[in-house]
Protein backbone atom coordinates (compact mmCIF):
# COMPACT_ATOMS: atom_id res chain seq x y z
CA UNK A 1 0.00 0.00 0.00
CA UNK A 2 1.42 3.39 -1.00
CA UNK A 3 1.75 6.18 1.55
CA UNK A 4 -0.65 8.38 -0.46
CA UNK A 5 -3.30 5.65 -0.26
CA UNK A 6 -2.69 5.35 3.50
CA UNK A 7 -3.20 9.11 3.86
CA UNK A 8 -6.39 8.95 1.77
CA UNK A 9 -7.93 6.09 3.77
CA UNK A 10 -6.85 7.28 7.21
CA UNK A 11 -8.11 10.84 6.64
CA UNK A 12 -11.40 9.53 5.22
CA UNK A 13 -12.05 7.11 8.07
CA UNK A 14 -10.79 9.57 10.71
CA UNK A 15 -13.01 12.41 9.50
CA UNK A 16 -16.02 10.14 9.11
CA UNK A 17 -15.65 8.64 12.58
CA UNK A 18 -15.41 12.02 14.32
CA UNK A 19 -18.69 13.03 12.72
CA UNK A 20 -17.98 14.91 9.50
CA UNK A 21 -20.81 14.09 7.05
CA UNK A 22 -19.90 11.06 4.93
CA UNK A 23 -20.00 13.02 1.65
CA UNK A 24 -17.66 15.75 2.87
CA UNK A 25 -15.35 13.21 4.54
CA UNK A 26 -14.71 11.73 1.10
CA UNK A 27 -14.05 15.09 -0.54
CA UNK A 28 -11.90 16.36 2.35
CA UNK A 29 -9.85 13.13 2.22
CA UNK A 30 -9.43 13.56 -1.54
CA UNK A 31 -8.22 17.13 -1.05
CA UNK A 32 -5.74 15.97 1.61
CA UNK A 33 -4.60 13.23 -0.81
CA UNK A 34 -4.07 15.84 -3.55
CA UNK A 35 -2.11 18.17 -1.26
CA UNK A 36 -0.04 15.40 0.35
CA UNK A 37 0.81 13.68 -2.92
CA UNK A 38 1.27 16.93 -4.85
CA UNK A 39 -1.34 15.66 -7.33
CA UNK A 40 -2.56 19.14 -8.25
CA UNK A 41 -3.59 18.14 -11.76
CA UNK A 42 -6.54 16.25 -10.23
CA UNK A 43 -7.89 19.25 -8.30
CA UNK A 44 -9.93 20.78 -11.17
CA UNK A 45 -11.64 17.44 -11.81
CA UNK A 46 -13.11 16.87 -8.32
CA UNK A 47 -16.26 19.02 -8.71
CA UNK A 48 -16.89 17.65 -12.19
CA UNK A 49 -16.55 14.05 -10.94
CA UNK A 50 -19.21 14.73 -8.29
CA UNK A 51 -21.55 16.05 -10.98
CA UNK A 52 -20.87 13.20 -13.38
CA UNK A 53 -21.28 10.63 -10.61
CA UNK A 54 -24.88 11.77 -10.29
CA UNK A 55 -25.55 12.20 -14.01
CA UNK A 56 -26.84 8.65 -14.40
CA UNK A 57 -30.35 7.77 -15.59
CA UNK A 58 -30.93 4.83 -13.24
CA UNK A 59 -30.21 6.99 -10.16
CA UNK A 60 -33.53 8.77 -10.77
CA UNK A 61 -35.17 5.64 -9.41
CA UNK A 62 -33.94 6.58 -5.92
CA UNK A 63 -35.89 9.86 -5.47
CA UNK A 64 -38.93 8.33 -7.17
CA UNK A 65 -39.03 5.34 -4.81
CA UNK A 66 -38.57 7.72 -1.88
CA UNK A 67 -41.38 9.91 -3.20
CA UNK A 68 -43.72 6.91 -3.55
CA UNK A 69 -42.97 5.91 0.07
CA UNK A 70 -43.49 9.46 1.38
CA UNK A 71 -46.81 9.73 -0.48
CA UNK A 72 -48.01 6.49 1.03
CA UNK A 73 -46.93 7.54 4.53
CA UNK A 74 -48.65 10.89 4.22
CA UNK A 75 -51.71 9.21 2.71
CA UNK A 76 -52.42 7.44 6.02
CA UNK A 77 -52.80 3.97 4.61
CA UNK A 78 -51.10 2.36 7.62
CA UNK A 79 -54.44 1.65 9.33
CA UNK A 80 -55.67 -0.37 6.35
CA UNK A 81 -52.53 -2.53 6.30
CA UNK A 82 -52.58 -3.04 10.07
CA UNK A 83 -56.24 -4.11 9.95
CA UNK A 84 -55.46 -6.55 7.13
CA UNK A 85 -52.51 -7.99 9.10
CA UNK A 86 -54.79 -8.28 12.15
CA UNK A 87 -57.25 -10.36 10.16
CA UNK A 88 -54.47 -12.55 8.76
CA UNK A 89 -52.22 -13.07 11.79
CA UNK A 90 -54.06 -11.80 14.88
CA UNK A 91 -55.73 -15.15 15.57
CA UNK A 92 -52.36 -16.74 16.39
CA UNK A 93 -51.05 -16.87 19.96
CA UNK A 94 -49.04 -13.69 20.62
CA UNK A 95 -51.37 -12.19 18.01
CA UNK A 96 -50.36 -8.55 18.23
CA UNK A 97 -46.64 -9.35 18.01
CA UNK A 98 -47.39 -11.50 14.94
CA UNK A 99 -49.49 -8.69 13.47
CA UNK A 100 -46.56 -6.34 14.08
CA UNK A 101 -44.25 -8.57 12.01
CA UNK A 102 -46.93 -9.24 9.40
CA UNK A 103 -47.57 -5.50 9.03
CA UNK A 104 -43.84 -4.96 8.54
CA UNK A 105 -43.87 -7.46 5.67
CA UNK A 106 -46.88 -5.76 4.08
CA UNK A 107 -45.60 -2.26 4.81
CA UNK A 108 -42.17 -3.12 3.42
CA UNK A 109 -43.90 -3.76 0.14
CA UNK A 110 -44.81 -0.09 0.14
CA UNK A 111 -41.90 1.91 1.53
CA UNK A 112 -38.80 -0.29 1.53
CA UNK A 113 -37.07 1.77 4.22
CA UNK A 114 -36.51 0.26 7.66
CA UNK A 115 -36.68 3.51 9.57
CA UNK A 116 -39.90 4.53 7.80
CA UNK A 117 -41.38 1.23 8.93
CA UNK A 118 -40.58 1.99 12.59
CA UNK A 119 -41.88 5.56 12.35
CA UNK A 120 -45.17 4.41 10.86
CA UNK A 121 -45.74 1.12 12.70
CA UNK A 122 -43.89 1.68 15.99
CA UNK A 123 -46.30 4.38 17.09
CA UNK A 124 -49.23 2.08 16.39
CA UNK A 125 -47.92 -1.20 17.78
CA UNK A 126 -45.69 -0.39 20.73
CA UNK A 127 -48.42 1.34 22.81
CA UNK A 128 -51.01 -1.23 21.68
CA UNK A 129 -48.78 -4.16 22.69
CA UNK A 130 -48.01 -2.57 26.07
CA UNK A 131 -51.78 -2.18 26.69
CA UNK A 132 -52.19 -5.93 26.00
CA UNK A 133 -49.62 -6.81 28.67
CA UNK A 134 -46.40 -7.16 26.64
CA UNK A 135 -43.36 -5.42 28.13
CA UNK A 136 -42.39 -2.15 26.41
CA UNK A 137 -38.94 -3.61 25.69
CA UNK A 138 -40.42 -6.67 23.98
CA UNK A 139 -42.80 -4.50 21.92
CA UNK A 140 -39.86 -2.34 20.82
CA UNK A 141 -37.71 -5.41 20.08
CA UNK A 142 -40.39 -6.92 17.81
CA UNK A 143 -40.90 -3.58 16.04
CA UNK A 144 -37.19 -2.91 15.51
CA UNK A 145 -36.35 -6.46 14.46
CA UNK A 146 -39.19 -6.76 11.98
CA UNK A 147 -38.32 -3.40 10.44
CA UNK A 148 -35.28 -4.91 8.73
CA UNK A 149 -37.62 -6.95 6.55
CA UNK A 150 -38.46 -3.67 4.77
CA UNK A 151 -35.22 -3.32 2.84
CA UNK A 152 -35.42 -7.01 1.85
CA UNK A 153 -38.91 -7.11 0.31
CA UNK A 154 -39.57 -5.24 -2.96
CA UNK A 155 -39.66 -2.33 -3.57
CA UNK A 156 -36.40 -2.03 -1.67
CA UNK A 157 -34.64 1.32 -1.80
CA UNK A 158 -31.41 -0.40 -0.75
CA UNK A 159 -31.73 -2.79 -3.71
CA UNK A 160 -32.20 0.20 -6.03
CA UNK A 161 -29.05 1.82 -4.66
CA UNK A 162 -27.13 -1.47 -4.83
CA UNK A 163 -28.16 -1.97 -8.46
CA UNK A 164 -27.33 1.64 -9.34
CA UNK A 165 -23.86 1.36 -7.84
CA UNK A 166 -22.88 -2.10 -9.09
CA UNK A 167 -24.63 -2.21 -12.45
CA UNK A 168 -26.63 -5.31 -11.44
CA UNK A 169 -30.21 -5.45 -12.74
CA UNK A 170 -32.50 -3.80 -10.18
CA UNK A 171 -35.35 -6.10 -11.25
CA UNK A 172 -33.14 -9.14 -10.63
CA UNK A 173 -32.11 -7.75 -7.24
CA UNK A 174 -35.70 -7.20 -6.18
CA UNK A 175 -36.59 -10.73 -7.25
CA UNK A 176 -33.51 -12.08 -5.44
CA UNK A 177 -34.32 -10.39 -2.11
CA UNK A 178 -38.00 -11.41 -2.02
CA UNK A 179 -37.73 -15.01 -0.77
CA UNK A 180 -34.90 -14.26 1.73
CA UNK A 181 -36.93 -11.28 3.02
CA UNK A 182 -40.00 -13.46 3.56
CA UNK A 183 -37.77 -16.11 5.18
CA UNK A 184 -36.51 -13.57 7.73
CA UNK A 185 -40.13 -12.57 8.45
CA UNK A 186 -41.19 -16.21 8.83
CA UNK A 187 -38.25 -16.96 11.16
CA UNK A 188 -39.22 -14.04 13.39
CA UNK A 189 -42.85 -15.22 13.43
CA UNK A 190 -41.76 -18.70 14.53
CA UNK A 191 -39.72 -17.14 17.36
CA UNK A 192 -42.72 -15.06 18.47
CA UNK A 193 -44.94 -18.17 18.39
CA UNK A 194 -42.48 -20.01 20.67
CA UNK A 195 -42.19 -17.04 23.04
CA UNK A 196 -45.97 -16.60 23.06
CA UNK A 197 -46.45 -20.21 24.11
CA UNK A 198 -43.79 -19.85 26.83
CA UNK A 199 -45.15 -16.58 28.25
CA UNK A 200 -48.85 -17.04 27.44
CA UNK A 201 -49.19 -14.00 25.19
CA UNK A 202 -52.83 -13.40 24.13
CA UNK A 203 -54.52 -13.66 20.73
CA UNK A 204 -56.16 -10.58 19.17
CA UNK A 205 -59.86 -10.87 19.91
CA UNK A 206 -61.85 -9.92 16.81
CA UNK A 207 -64.44 -11.36 14.48
CA UNK A 208 -62.97 -13.07 11.43
CA UNK A 209 -65.89 -14.07 9.21
CA UNK A 210 -65.65 -14.13 5.39
CA UNK A 211 -67.20 -10.63 5.09
CA UNK A 212 -64.61 -9.09 7.44
CA UNK A 213 -61.78 -10.88 5.63
CA UNK A 214 -63.06 -9.82 2.20
CA UNK A 215 -63.49 -6.19 3.29
CA UNK A 216 -60.02 -6.02 4.87
CA UNK A 217 -58.48 -7.59 1.77
CA UNK A 218 -60.27 -5.09 -0.45
CA UNK A 219 -59.07 -2.12 1.60
CA UNK A 220 -55.48 -3.35 1.64
CA UNK A 221 -55.44 -4.32 -2.04
CA UNK A 222 -55.26 -0.71 -3.26
CA UNK A 223 -51.98 0.21 -1.52
CA UNK A 224 -50.57 -3.29 -1.99
CA UNK A 225 -50.82 -2.74 -5.75
CA UNK A 226 -47.66 -0.61 -5.47
CA UNK A 227 -45.22 -3.52 -5.08
CA UNK A 228 -47.23 -5.44 -7.66
CA UNK A 229 -46.87 -2.62 -10.20
CA UNK A 230 -43.16 -2.34 -9.54
CA UNK A 231 -42.43 -6.05 -9.67
CA UNK A 232 -44.64 -6.64 -12.71
CA UNK A 233 -43.09 -3.66 -14.53
CA UNK A 234 -39.53 -4.72 -13.78
CA UNK A 235 -39.80 -8.48 -14.08
CA UNK A 236 -42.09 -8.28 -17.12
CA UNK A 237 -39.63 -5.94 -18.84
CA UNK A 238 -42.30 -3.25 -19.37
CA UNK A 239 -40.45 -0.54 -17.46
CA UNK A 240 -36.98 0.51 -16.42
CA UNK A 241 -36.43 0.82 -12.62
CA UNK A 242 -36.66 4.60 -12.98
CA UNK A 243 -39.96 4.37 -14.81
CA UNK A 244 -41.28 1.81 -12.31
CA UNK A 245 -40.45 4.28 -9.53
CA UNK A 246 -42.22 7.06 -11.45
CA UNK A 247 -45.33 4.99 -12.08
CA UNK A 248 -45.39 3.83 -8.43
CA UNK A 249 -45.16 7.46 -7.28
CA UNK A 250 -47.94 8.49 -9.71
CA UNK A 251 -50.13 5.63 -8.46
CA UNK A 252 -49.47 6.54 -4.81
CA UNK A 253 -50.31 10.17 -5.63
CA UNK A 254 -53.56 9.21 -7.36
CA UNK A 255 -54.59 6.92 -4.47
CA UNK A 256 -53.75 9.44 -1.73
CA UNK A 257 -55.14 12.54 -3.43
CA UNK A 258 -58.04 11.30 -5.56
CA UNK A 259 -59.20 8.07 -3.90
CA UNK A 260 -58.58 8.56 -0.17
CA UNK A 261 -58.43 12.40 -0.30
CA UNK A 262 -55.96 12.22 2.57
CA UNK A 263 -53.38 14.68 1.17
CA UNK A 264 -54.17 18.31 0.42
CA UNK A 265 -52.04 20.69 -1.64
CA UNK A 266 -50.08 21.92 1.39
CA UNK A 267 -49.27 18.38 2.53
CA UNK A 268 -48.29 17.54 -1.04
CA UNK A 269 -45.75 20.36 -0.99
CA UNK A 270 -44.31 18.97 2.23
CA UNK A 271 -44.12 15.46 0.72
CA UNK A 272 -42.17 16.71 -2.31
CA UNK A 273 -39.93 18.87 -0.12
CA UNK A 274 -39.15 15.97 2.28
CA UNK A 275 -38.53 13.59 -0.60
CA UNK A 276 -36.20 16.07 -2.31
CA UNK A 277 -34.26 16.65 0.92
CA UNK A 278 -33.88 12.96 1.75
CA UNK A 279 -32.99 12.07 -1.85
CA UNK A 280 -30.45 14.89 -1.96
CA UNK A 281 -28.74 13.58 1.17
CA UNK A 282 -28.39 10.12 -0.40
CA UNK A 283 -27.48 11.20 -3.92
CA UNK A 284 -24.74 13.59 -2.83
CA UNK A 285 -23.04 10.58 -1.21
CA UNK A 286 -23.42 8.78 -4.54
CA UNK A 287 -21.80 11.75 -6.36
CA UNK A 288 -18.98 12.15 -3.86
CA UNK A 289 -18.63 8.35 -3.72
CA UNK A 290 -18.11 8.29 -7.49
CA UNK A 291 -15.35 10.89 -7.13
CA UNK A 292 -13.82 8.90 -4.26
CA UNK A 293 -14.00 5.63 -6.22
CA UNK A 294 -12.20 7.36 -9.08
CA UNK A 295 -9.31 8.16 -6.72
CA UNK A 296 -9.38 4.60 -5.36
CA UNK A 297 -9.13 3.45 -8.96
CA UNK A 298 -6.08 5.70 -9.49
CA UNK A 299 -4.58 4.10 -6.38
CA UNK A 300 -5.38 0.65 -7.80
CA UNK A 301 -7.45 -0.38 -4.75
CA UNK A 302 -9.98 -2.72 -6.46
CA UNK A 303 -7.23 -4.76 -8.06
CA UNK A 304 -5.22 -4.85 -4.80
CA UNK A 305 -8.27 -6.09 -2.87
CA UNK A 306 -8.94 -8.69 -5.55
CA UNK A 307 -5.37 -9.96 -5.26
CA UNK A 308 -5.68 -10.14 -1.46
CA UNK A 309 -8.86 -12.23 -1.66
CA UNK A 310 -7.41 -14.48 -4.38
CA UNK A 311 -4.31 -14.90 -2.19
CA UNK A 312 -6.48 -16.39 0.59
CA UNK A 313 -7.10 -19.38 -1.72
CA UNK A 314 -10.49 -20.08 -0.16
CA UNK A 315 -13.63 -21.44 -1.79
CA UNK A 316 -16.70 -19.26 -2.45
CA UNK A 317 -18.46 -20.28 0.79
CA UNK A 318 -15.43 -19.51 3.00
CA UNK A 319 -14.91 -16.19 1.19
CA UNK A 320 -18.59 -15.40 1.67
CA UNK A 321 -18.27 -16.13 5.39
CA UNK A 322 -15.36 -13.70 5.66
CA UNK A 323 -17.37 -11.08 3.76
CA UNK A 324 -20.29 -11.74 6.12
CA UNK A 325 -18.13 -10.83 9.06
CA UNK A 326 -16.74 -7.72 7.33
CA UNK A 327 -20.23 -6.54 6.30
CA UNK A 328 -21.73 -7.27 9.70
CA UNK A 329 -19.02 -5.18 11.36
CA UNK A 330 -19.35 -2.39 8.78
CA UNK A 331 -23.12 -2.43 9.29
CA UNK A 332 -22.64 -1.97 13.02
CA UNK A 333 -20.92 1.37 12.39
CA UNK A 334 -22.11 2.75 9.06
CA UNK A 335 -25.62 2.86 7.61
CA UNK A 336 -26.38 0.35 4.81
CA UNK A 337 -26.77 2.83 1.95
CA UNK A 338 -23.43 4.47 2.72
CA UNK A 339 -21.63 1.10 2.90
CA UNK A 340 -23.19 0.07 -0.41
CA UNK A 341 -22.23 3.32 -2.12
CA UNK A 342 -18.68 3.21 -0.75
CA UNK A 343 -17.84 -0.47 -0.84
CA UNK A 344 -20.60 -2.16 -2.91
CA UNK A 345 -18.91 -1.97 -6.32
CA UNK A 346 -15.51 -3.06 -5.00
CA UNK A 347 -16.78 -5.88 -2.76
CA UNK A 348 -19.16 -7.13 -5.45
CA UNK A 349 -16.33 -7.28 -8.02
CA UNK A 350 -14.06 -9.07 -5.57
CA UNK A 351 -16.85 -11.53 -4.67
CA UNK A 352 -17.36 -12.37 -8.34
CA UNK A 353 -13.61 -12.95 -8.66
CA UNK A 354 -13.86 -15.40 -5.74
CA UNK A 355 -16.57 -17.36 -7.57
CA UNK A 356 -19.62 -15.99 -5.70
CA UNK A 357 -22.76 -15.20 -7.68
CA UNK A 358 -23.19 -11.39 -7.63
CA UNK A 359 -26.93 -11.63 -6.90
CA UNK A 360 -26.38 -14.03 -4.02
CA UNK A 361 -23.67 -11.76 -2.67
CA UNK A 362 -25.99 -8.75 -2.97
CA UNK A 363 -28.72 -10.46 -0.93
CA UNK A 364 -26.23 -11.51 1.75
CA UNK A 365 -24.70 -8.03 1.84
CA UNK A 366 -28.08 -6.26 2.14
CA UNK A 367 -29.25 -8.58 4.94
CA UNK A 368 -25.96 -8.28 6.83
CA UNK A 369 -26.02 -4.50 6.67
CA UNK A 370 -29.63 -4.41 7.80
CA UNK A 371 -28.89 -6.62 10.78
CA UNK A 372 -26.37 -3.88 11.65
CA UNK A 373 -29.34 -1.52 12.05
CA UNK A 374 -30.21 -3.53 15.16
CA UNK A 375 -26.81 -3.47 16.84
CA UNK A 376 -25.04 -0.65 18.69
CA UNK A 377 -23.27 1.66 18.20
CA UNK A 378 -25.18 2.67 15.01
CA UNK A 379 -28.38 0.66 15.63
CA UNK A 380 -30.68 3.37 14.26
CA UNK A 381 -33.72 1.06 14.21
CA UNK A 382 -33.02 0.03 17.79
CA UNK A 383 -32.72 3.65 18.94
CA UNK A 384 -35.82 4.72 16.99
CA UNK A 385 -37.90 1.97 18.62
CA UNK A 386 -36.47 2.78 22.04
CA UNK A 387 -37.45 6.43 21.64
CA UNK A 388 -41.07 5.39 21.10
CA UNK A 389 -41.11 2.73 23.84
CA UNK A 390 -39.00 4.60 26.42
CA UNK A 391 -37.92 1.27 27.90
CA UNK A 392 -34.18 1.90 28.25
CA UNK A 393 -31.56 0.60 25.85
CA UNK A 394 -30.29 -2.20 28.12
CA UNK A 395 -33.73 -3.84 28.41
CA UNK A 396 -34.32 -3.42 24.70
CA UNK A 397 -30.98 -5.06 23.89
CA UNK A 398 -31.84 -8.04 26.09
CA UNK A 399 -35.29 -8.38 24.52
CA UNK A 400 -33.77 -8.04 21.02
CA UNK A 401 -31.13 -10.72 21.53
CA UNK A 402 -33.34 -13.71 20.53
CA UNK A 403 -34.43 -11.80 17.39
CA UNK A 404 -30.80 -10.97 16.60
CA UNK A 405 -29.89 -14.66 16.86
CA UNK A 406 -32.86 -15.70 14.71
CA UNK A 407 -31.86 -13.11 12.09
CA UNK A 408 -28.34 -14.54 12.10
CA UNK A 409 -29.77 -18.05 11.71
CA UNK A 410 -31.85 -16.90 8.72
CA UNK A 411 -28.71 -15.26 7.31
CA UNK A 412 -26.79 -18.52 7.70
CA UNK A 413 -29.52 -20.40 5.81
CA UNK A 414 -29.49 -17.78 3.04
CA UNK A 415 -25.69 -18.01 2.79
CA UNK A 416 -25.73 -21.81 2.73
CA UNK A 417 -28.52 -22.12 0.13
CA UNK A 418 -27.87 -19.75 -2.78
CA UNK A 419 -30.98 -21.12 -4.49
CA UNK A 420 -33.16 -19.14 -2.06
CA UNK A 421 -31.77 -15.96 -3.63
CA UNK A 422 -31.21 -17.16 -7.18
CA UNK A 423 -34.28 -19.24 -8.00
CA UNK A 424 -36.77 -16.38 -8.53
CA UNK A 425 -34.50 -14.15 -10.66
CA UNK A 426 -33.56 -17.28 -12.65
CA UNK A 427 -37.26 -18.06 -13.18
CA UNK A 428 -37.74 -14.59 -14.70
CA UNK A 429 -34.73 -15.04 -16.95
CA UNK A 430 -32.18 -12.84 -15.18
CA UNK B 1 -26.47 38.94 12.90
CA UNK B 2 -30.29 38.78 12.89
CA UNK B 3 -30.32 40.29 9.42
CA UNK B 4 -27.89 37.68 8.11
CA UNK B 5 -29.84 34.83 9.69
CA UNK B 6 -33.02 36.29 8.18
CA UNK B 7 -31.33 36.28 4.77
CA UNK B 8 -30.20 32.70 5.32
CA UNK B 9 -33.75 31.62 6.19
CA UNK B 10 -35.05 33.31 3.04
CA UNK B 11 -32.36 31.62 0.92
CA UNK B 12 -33.04 28.26 2.57
CA UNK B 13 -36.77 28.47 1.79
CA UNK B 14 -36.04 29.43 -1.81
CA UNK B 15 -33.60 26.55 -2.27
CA UNK B 16 -36.00 24.09 -0.63
CA UNK B 17 -38.85 25.13 -2.95
CA UNK B 18 -36.54 24.96 -5.98
CA UNK B 19 -35.37 21.44 -5.00
CA UNK B 20 -38.99 20.29 -4.57
CA UNK B 21 -39.93 21.80 -7.95
CA UNK B 22 -37.00 20.02 -9.59
CA UNK B 23 -38.37 16.75 -8.17
CA UNK B 24 -41.83 17.59 -9.56
CA UNK B 25 -40.33 18.24 -13.03
CA UNK B 26 -38.29 15.04 -12.89
CA UNK B 27 -41.28 12.93 -11.79
CA UNK B 28 -43.56 14.35 -14.50
CA UNK B 29 -40.97 13.72 -17.21
CA UNK B 30 -40.31 10.13 -16.11
CA UNK B 31 -44.02 9.29 -15.99
CA UNK B 32 -44.50 11.07 -19.33
CA UNK B 33 -41.83 8.79 -20.82
CA UNK B 34 -43.85 5.69 -19.93
CA UNK B 35 -47.15 7.21 -21.08
CA UNK B 36 -45.67 8.43 -24.37
CA UNK B 37 -43.87 5.18 -25.12
CA UNK B 38 -47.00 3.06 -24.69
CA UNK B 39 -49.45 5.76 -25.88
CA UNK B 40 -47.72 7.37 -28.87
CA UNK B 41 -44.96 4.85 -29.47
CA UNK B 42 -42.05 7.23 -29.07
CA UNK B 43 -40.38 9.46 -26.49
CA UNK B 44 -38.70 12.81 -27.27
CA UNK B 45 -35.00 12.51 -26.45
CA UNK B 46 -34.96 15.69 -24.38
CA UNK B 47 -37.22 14.23 -21.65
CA UNK B 48 -34.51 11.94 -20.30
CA UNK B 49 -31.89 14.66 -20.45
CA UNK B 50 -33.99 17.29 -18.67
CA UNK B 51 -35.08 14.75 -16.05
CA UNK B 52 -31.42 13.99 -15.28
CA UNK B 53 -30.60 17.69 -15.00
CA UNK B 54 -33.61 18.16 -12.70
CA UNK B 55 -32.36 15.33 -10.45
CA UNK B 56 -28.89 16.87 -10.22
CA UNK B 57 -30.31 20.33 -9.44
CA UNK B 58 -32.59 18.80 -6.82
CA UNK B 59 -29.69 16.94 -5.23
CA UNK B 60 -27.28 19.84 -5.05
CA UNK B 61 -29.87 22.38 -3.90
CA UNK B 62 -31.08 19.97 -1.22
CA UNK B 63 -27.46 19.40 -0.25
CA UNK B 64 -26.95 23.08 0.55
CA UNK B 65 -30.18 23.19 2.58
CA UNK B 66 -28.98 20.13 4.53
CA UNK B 67 -25.83 22.05 5.48
CA UNK B 68 -28.04 24.72 7.05
CA UNK B 69 -30.13 22.08 8.83
CA UNK B 70 -27.09 20.02 9.84
CA UNK B 71 -28.96 17.00 8.49
CA UNK B 72 -26.35 15.41 6.24
CA UNK B 73 -25.83 11.68 6.79
CA UNK B 74 -22.98 11.16 9.23
CA UNK B 75 -21.81 8.75 11.92
CA UNK B 76 -22.92 10.60 15.03
CA UNK B 77 -21.54 8.12 17.57
CA UNK B 78 -18.56 10.29 18.61
CA UNK B 79 -20.50 13.60 18.52
CA UNK B 80 -23.27 11.90 20.54
CA UNK B 81 -20.80 10.66 23.16
CA UNK B 82 -19.22 14.11 23.36
CA UNK B 83 -22.61 15.83 23.71
CA UNK B 84 -23.56 13.43 26.51
CA UNK B 85 -20.33 13.50 28.51
CA UNK B 86 -18.61 16.81 27.73
CA UNK B 87 -20.81 19.50 26.14
CA UNK B 88 -17.83 21.86 25.78
CA UNK B 89 -15.95 19.22 23.77
CA UNK B 90 -19.03 18.71 21.64
CA UNK B 91 -19.17 22.45 20.89
CA UNK B 92 -15.48 22.48 19.91
CA UNK B 93 -15.90 19.35 17.76
CA UNK B 94 -18.93 20.75 15.92
CA UNK B 95 -17.06 24.02 15.29
CA UNK B 96 -14.06 22.16 13.84
CA UNK B 97 -16.34 20.02 11.67
CA UNK B 98 -18.15 23.11 10.38
CA UNK B 99 -14.78 24.68 9.62
CA UNK B 100 -13.60 21.63 7.64
CA UNK B 101 -16.92 21.59 5.76
CA UNK B 102 -16.50 25.27 4.95
CA UNK B 103 -13.00 24.64 3.60
CA UNK B 104 -14.34 21.82 1.40
CA UNK B 105 -17.17 24.01 0.06
CA UNK B 106 -14.81 26.90 -0.73
CA UNK B 107 -12.49 24.64 -2.73
CA UNK B 108 -15.47 23.11 -4.56
CA UNK B 109 -16.93 26.59 -5.20
CA UNK B 110 -13.61 27.81 -6.62
CA UNK B 111 -13.22 24.74 -8.85
CA UNK B 112 -16.84 24.72 -10.00
CA UNK B 113 -16.39 28.13 -11.67
CA UNK B 114 -13.72 26.52 -13.85
CA UNK B 115 -16.01 23.57 -14.58
CA UNK B 116 -18.81 25.93 -15.69
CA UNK B 117 -16.42 27.98 -17.83
CA UNK B 118 -15.18 24.80 -19.53
CA UNK B 119 -18.74 23.48 -19.97
CA UNK B 120 -19.70 26.72 -21.76
CA UNK B 121 -17.79 25.41 -24.80
CA UNK B 122 -19.80 22.17 -24.90
CA UNK B 123 -23.38 21.42 -25.88
CA UNK B 124 -25.75 18.74 -24.60
CA UNK B 125 -26.61 15.75 -26.81
CA UNK B 126 -30.40 16.10 -26.79
CA UNK B 127 -31.34 19.73 -26.33
CA UNK B 128 -28.10 21.13 -27.75
CA UNK B 129 -27.97 23.71 -24.95
CA UNK B 130 -24.66 24.90 -23.52
CA UNK B 131 -23.66 22.49 -20.75
CA UNK B 132 -22.77 25.50 -18.62
CA UNK B 133 -26.50 25.87 -17.78
CA UNK B 134 -26.98 22.52 -16.03
CA UNK B 135 -23.48 22.79 -14.52
CA UNK B 136 -24.35 26.25 -13.10
CA UNK B 137 -25.90 24.48 -10.12
CA UNK B 138 -22.40 23.59 -8.87
CA UNK B 139 -21.28 27.15 -7.92
CA UNK B 140 -24.83 28.00 -6.83
CA UNK B 141 -25.12 25.05 -4.43
CA UNK B 142 -21.55 25.13 -3.11
CA UNK B 143 -21.78 28.92 -2.69
CA UNK B 144 -24.96 28.54 -0.62
CA UNK B 145 -23.39 25.65 1.31
CA UNK B 146 -20.33 27.79 2.09
CA UNK B 147 -22.62 30.61 3.30
CA UNK B 148 -24.56 28.26 5.57
CA UNK B 149 -21.37 26.59 6.87
CA UNK B 150 -19.96 30.04 7.71
CA UNK B 151 -23.11 30.84 9.70
CA UNK B 152 -22.77 27.59 11.60
CA UNK B 153 -19.35 28.74 12.83
CA UNK B 154 -21.03 31.57 14.72
CA UNK B 155 -24.36 30.15 15.82
CA UNK B 156 -24.93 26.65 17.23
CA UNK B 157 -28.25 26.01 15.56
CA UNK B 158 -29.05 28.76 13.04
CA UNK B 159 -32.64 27.55 12.68
CA UNK B 160 -33.49 28.56 16.24
CA UNK B 161 -31.01 31.31 17.15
Amino acid sequence: MTDTLMVLLISFLGLMVVGLPVAWSMIAAMLIWIVYGGKWMFLPIVAERIYQGMDVFVLMAIPLFILAGELVNAGRITDRLVHFANVLFGGMRGGLAQVNIGSSILFSGITGVALGDIAALGRVFIPAMVRQGYSAAYAAAVTASSSIIGPMVPPSLVAVIYGSMTGLSIGALMAATLIPGLLVGAAQMVLVAVQARMHGYPRVDMERNPTVIARATGHAAVPLMIPVIILAGLLGGFMTPTEAGGVAAAYALAVSVLLYRSIDLRALGTVFSHSAMFSGQLLIIVGCGAAFSWVMGIENVPSMLGDVVTGWQMGPIQTLLVFNLVLLILGMFIDPTTVIILFGPILSAVAVKAGIDPLHFAVVAILNLNIGLLTPPLGVCLFAAERIAGCGLRRLLLASLPFFLVNLLALAVIVAFPGLSLWLPGYFGF
Amino acid sequence: MHLIIGMARFLERGLRVAAALALVVMSILVVAQVVLRYGVGGVPAFTEEVARYAMIWMTLLATSVAVWEGSHIRIDFVPGLAAHHAPWLSAVLEWVLSFISLAVFLVLLWQSFDVVAFAYQQRSEGLQIRLAYPYAVLPLAFGAAAFFATLRLFVTDPRHD
